[in-house]
């Protein structure tokens, strides 16, 4: 139970392992994540990959356990390296301690820049208040301070922006000043939930531009969640391809577009049009994302899977295939 | 437990009627299976809410006896047997753990001025509620809703004169009105009532009233005719509101580029999507519309002696209380009933017959564990 | 021969509580769609591609200017003549969610337009199950209900709908932005194929580069309620000559790595003005990296500038 049992290799900031969340609903028992490990390094973007429902969100929500009833987390450990050096279980620490750690050393930005801002606050504000909760500076220091955050995120004429309103702001100011908010407190992790998903490709460039060039002036990690593999090619240094509740492969982005090894990975890659090339044709996965009430027995992927044989019903090992890149299929692994 | 029996009990109705109609269409239950299942979820749904259960059971107690109320009260309202006995008006209430009725020989729930059984002017009463408010909301919301699906789905100049007509209704009170009517309409109605027979006959069947009381009736009619005068406007408002969210939704739009007509898309594809918050509103005006006549009543506009409304009752009960507190109680805890069993009806109503809810309904985890994170194991 | 012929499209809507102030969705748009292709508009958010793609279909009347399906003005349509347009001109909606009445099962979604239009089938049941095959779906959907289809399947009935009445042109408003990207490649192969099989003209409205490549034989990029550039689909993408649709084309994320990392990144700064107040001159010209005095003061003309490749810029037209 003591906080002397957990461990963490120096160059990680978090690593989660094992986790599994469960969602209670009327139609029954919805197995969201399932037995979920991922690390995140210093100084790197990991992507979390994949569609909609298969629990990336989940996954990022439960490491400061923002998961509310009807959800549940079950199982599971978040362990995480604060600013001060101390190693914790984000899942087992108190509610006040991980208080302290939310919007202050992890910070998130949500896909819907809308409504993550309140309407009555100005973008100001919504930096102060950040910054005020988690030290004791004033709040005019505070609001320099907000002043220099919105010019950072690139936001013209920044003391003019911190008194307006968030319906006065465009989708992509709004996301800038949704990331200026997350990064007020110098976090350690920032979790970014499709952060350009709302927004124009013009847009979405400029803000993907702007999270590389936070990443290295902060020194932080991001984790950032995304279902468009084109942006994970862009910024992303590690990828993690989710499908229905759990991880089927991670790997080095290079690496992983170059020769990726799930039937799952592959497929997505290939249902993707390419700008660059004439193609006829798509390649594409059949079926639908199974429900999670009633998953698929061994590997989730099988019902969909050409590949699929006898022994995917039994579930698939995660193997390092070559370092540093891991899958989870009957295809790589040995019985 | 309890919820389990209702459920099964509901499922047992579904599947005969599946049955039924697989009998008169055959092949009616596969071609519905995603209905039935609806329906049983619904059931489920209601199953588990015990305050519908609780209003349901209200409800179909009040409804039971608004059908045979009139015929299982012993004595008949117009009987006044205080005339024949003097001994027999003001009669105490003799309810059983305290008091015997067969050994004291006292009515149930005591008599009024004229010795008239309390109990059996309730369950008169209750008959007479029930046909107010059943016609009161019948004429009234659809009405409402013609006048909100049109005033919503055309817009502009219809829209805004429509709701500026909406506005004076609402606006104008219901007891001015109920006045007004009650003293310009009833002459008007009584020369109807005694020329047509068979509107006669079938309004005082409705009631289950004597031929005498022909001038009470029309004036009971003036009030309902007020009631639903001011009763439209609520249901134009809400499903014009409503009207206007689902015009915006593709499938409007989608329907449109079929070519399909205006009052296609108005009736097949709008109206029965604005409907289900309609359910729930009419449930709970069924509540309120009953205790609106009996308001109006108490107040002495609508139907007099002999009438058991139990509006008029406890009105007329007000001058001998508290002495003789039975009069105004049990007519008083009647309404109380009705008006409680509807509310709770639609309050879980809303909720059943809200899809999102409805699929989003929660097993509810046993303790405290999901809370406080100490069901998180460790390896 | 052209099937639908656009000429000088503007439609404004007025803003609410302002006598003079309008939103100049569509202002001045001119081209055509020939039988049997795929005509694709890519622009992003509020350019006015959707208000493009209903005017065409009469769904919204135009504030100005003219279209003519098959040689017949459109908007002069009425009685018996609008509906054999509205039977040839269908749509599909971005939002399979909720473009499919959820009170109705996908039978009599799918019966509706036939009835409408006083088509009689003998054994409606076997019909529609033939059709539902066509695009992937069966029998055993013919009596759910839409909340109990998923995203891809539900798009796969709108597509449907739009289809059962044989018509000659479909506009396609976004059909696979509110999809996953594997069911997205099953969507857009689907309606290849049912193009080759029905020989119907498309006009694919999309703010995704990549698919409307994939899907188009030409491509027209909107900015601000006008088009600036039209092209064969792979000249645009080897060589787009407007300054708005080289950015645009430097801003999709390419899924590669190696090359995203690689190329040159243009970019621009801000986002697209509100089209209440358009910027006088060329629209995109606050914007561009190669603005020009010229192009604050005055509109630059659509010109050909290589057979069949059009595009509205100072850079190219002669003054």
């Amino acid at each position: 139970m003591s906080k002397k049992y957990l461990e963490l290799e120096p160059e990680k900031i978090l690593s989660v392992k094992d986790l599994e969340v469960k969602f209670y609903t009327y139609a029954g028992v919805v197995h969201a994540v399932s037995g979920v490990s991922f690390d995140v390094y210093e100084n790197e973007v990991v992507a979390l990959v994949g569609e909609t429902g298969c629990g990336k969100t989940v996954t990022t929500r439960a490491i400061t356990r923002l998961i509310y009833p009807p959800g549940h987390i079950a199982r599971g450990q978040a362990i995480f390296r604060r600013r001060n050096g101390t190693v914790i279980d984000l899942l087992s620490i108190s509610e006040k301690e991980l208080r302290d750690i939310r919007g202050n050393e992890i910070a998130y930005i949500f896909q819907d820049p809308t409504s993550a801002l309140n309407p009555l606050f100005t973008a100001g504000e919504h930096i102060v208040e950040t910054i005020v909760a988690h030290s004791s500076t004033n709040r005019k220091l505070a609001r320099n301070e907000a002043i220099r955050l919105l010019k950072q995120v690139l936001i013209p004429h920044p003391s003019l922006r911190v008194k307006t309103y968030p319906h006065e702001l465009s989708g992509g100011m709004r996301q800038r000043v949704v990331i200026a908010t997350a990064i007020a407190n110098k976090p350690r992790l920032l979790i970014a939930d499709e952060p350009t998903t709302n927004l124009d490709v013009t847009v979405q460039a400029q803000i993907l531009d702007l999270l590389s060039e936070l990443k290295k002036q902060y020194s932080m990690s991001i984790i950032l969640i995304t279902h468009n593999l084109g942006i994970v090619a862009e910024i992303a240094d590690r990828v993690y391809v989710m499908y229905a509740g759990k991880i089927v492969e991670s790997a080095n982005v290079f690496e992983l577009f170059e020769k990726p090894m799930h039937p799952y990975t592959r497929g997505l890659l290939h249902a993707l049009p390419d700008p660059v090339r004439r193609i006829e044709k798509l390649e594409y996965i059949p079926g639908t994302v199974p429900s999670l009430i009633n998953p698929p027995p061994g590997c989730r992927f099988h019902p969909r899977c050409k590949f699929a044989k006898r022994v995917c019903r039994e579930e698939p090992p995660m193997v390092e295939v070559e370092p540093g890149h891991y899958v989870a299929c009957w295809l790589y692994a040995k019985r | 437990m309890m919820a389990e029996v209702i459920y099964r009990g509901f499922c047992i109705i579904i599947d005969t009627i599946a049955k039924l109609m697989d009998k008169i269409r055959p092949g009616w239950s596969d071609r519905n299976s995603s209905r039935i299942s609806e329906w049983k979820l619904m059931a489920y749904a209601y199953s588990r809410s015990a305050i519908g259960i609780v209003g349901g059971v209200l409800v179909s107690i009040f409804v039971i006896i608004g059908i045979i109320g009139p015929y299982i009260a012993f004595e008949r309202y117009n009987e006044f047997p205080a005339s024949v006995n003097p001994d027999l008006y003001f009669l105490r209430p003799c309810i059983p753990p305290w008091c015997d009725p067969w050994s004291e020989n006292l009515p149930l729930l005591g008599t009024d001025n004229w010795g008239r059984d309390i109990l059996s002017l309730v369950l008169h009463g209750a008959r007479i509620s029930l046909v107010i408010s059943l016609i009161v909301v019948a004429l009234g919301v659809p009405l409402g809703i013609i006048l909100g699906l049109l005033a919503g789905y055309f817009g502009g100049a219809v829209d805004e004169v429509m709701m500026r007509i909406t506005d004076v209704f609402i606006a104008f009170p219901a007891l001015i009105l109920a006045i007004a009517f009650a003293t310009v309409l009833p002459s008007r109605f009584r020369e109807v009532l005694y020329t047509n027979v068979f509107t006669r006959e079938f309004f005082l069947s409705l009631f289950a009233l004597s031929k005498e009381e022909i001038p009470q009736l029309a004036s009971l009619l003036a009030v309902i005719f007020a009631l639903v005068l001011v009763w439209w406007p609520g249901y134009a408002r809400i499903i014009r509101g409503s009207v206007l969210s689902v015009k915006e939704q593709a499938f409007v739009e989608a329907a449109r580029s079929l070519g399909l007509s205006t009052w296609r898309v108005l009736f097949r594809h709008i109206l029965p999507n604005v409907l289900s918050p309609v359910i729930v509103m009419v449930t709970f005006d069924l509540g309120t519309a009953t205790l609106l006549a009996a308001a109006l009543s108490f107040l002495g506009i609508g139907p007099q002696d002999p009438v058991p409304e139990l509006g008029f009752l406890v009105s007329k009960g007000r001058e001998y209380f508290p002495d003789k507190w039975w009069i105004v109680m049990f007519p008083g805890i009647a309404l109380f009933i009705i008006a409680l069993g509807w509310n709770l009806l639609g309050d879980s109503l809303r909720d059943v017959l809200d899809p999102k809810t409805r699929r989003s309904l929660e097993f509810k985890v046993k303790g405290k564990k999901q809370r406080k994170f100490k069901s998180v194991k460790r390896k | 021969m052209s099937l639908i012929r656009v000429e000088n499209v503007k439609k404004y809507f007025k803003v609410r509580g302002s006598l003079f102030k309008k939103v100049k969705a569509v202002d001045g748009v001119t081209f055509m769609i020939k039988e049997a292709e795929t005509f694709g508009v890519v622009g992003e958010t509020g350019c006015g591609k959707s208000t493009l793609g209903r005017v065409i279909l009469r769904l919204l009347k135009p504030t100005a200017g003219k279209v003519y399906f098959m040689n017949k003005d459109v908007l002069k349509l009425s009685g018996e003549n609008l509906k054999k347009f509205r039977r040839m001109a269908q749509m599909v909606f971005q939002d399979p969610h909720s473009s499919l009445n959820p009170r109705m099962t996908i039978l009599e979604i799918i019966l509706e337009p036939l009835k409408e239009h006083g088509i009689v089938v003998d054994d409606p049941e076997k019909y529609i199950t033939e059709h539902l095959e066509i695009v992937g779906l069966g029998r055993e959907h013919l009596y759910r209900y839409p909340h109990e289809l998923s995203g891809g399947q539900k798009q796969r009935v709108a597509i449907l709908r739009a289809l059962i009445l044989r018509p000659k042109f479909i506009v396609l408003d976004e059909p696979t932005s509110a999809l996953d990207v594997s069911v997205q490649a099953q969507i857009l192969n689907l309606l290849k194929d049912l193009q080759k099989k029905f020989k119907a003209s498309y006009m694919f409205i999309s703010h995704d580069l990549a698919v409307v490549k994939f899907m188009s034989n030409r491509i027209a990029v909107m900015y601000l309620g006008k088009f600036v550039e039209i092209a064969n689909a792979d000249e645009l993408f080897e060589k787009p000559l407007h300054p708005y649709a080289q950015v645009l084309l430097a801003a999709i994320p390419i899924p590669n790595p190696k090359i995203a990392r690689e190329r040159k990144k243009i970019r621009i700064v801000g986002e697209p003005p509100s089209p209440i107040n358009p910027p006088p001159g060329c629209r995109f010209h606050p914007r561009c990296p190669y603005v020009m005095d010229i192009c604050k003061r005055e509109e630059p003309p659509m010109v050909e500038v290589e057979p069949g490749h059009y595009v509205a810029c100072w850079l190219y037209a002669r003054r």
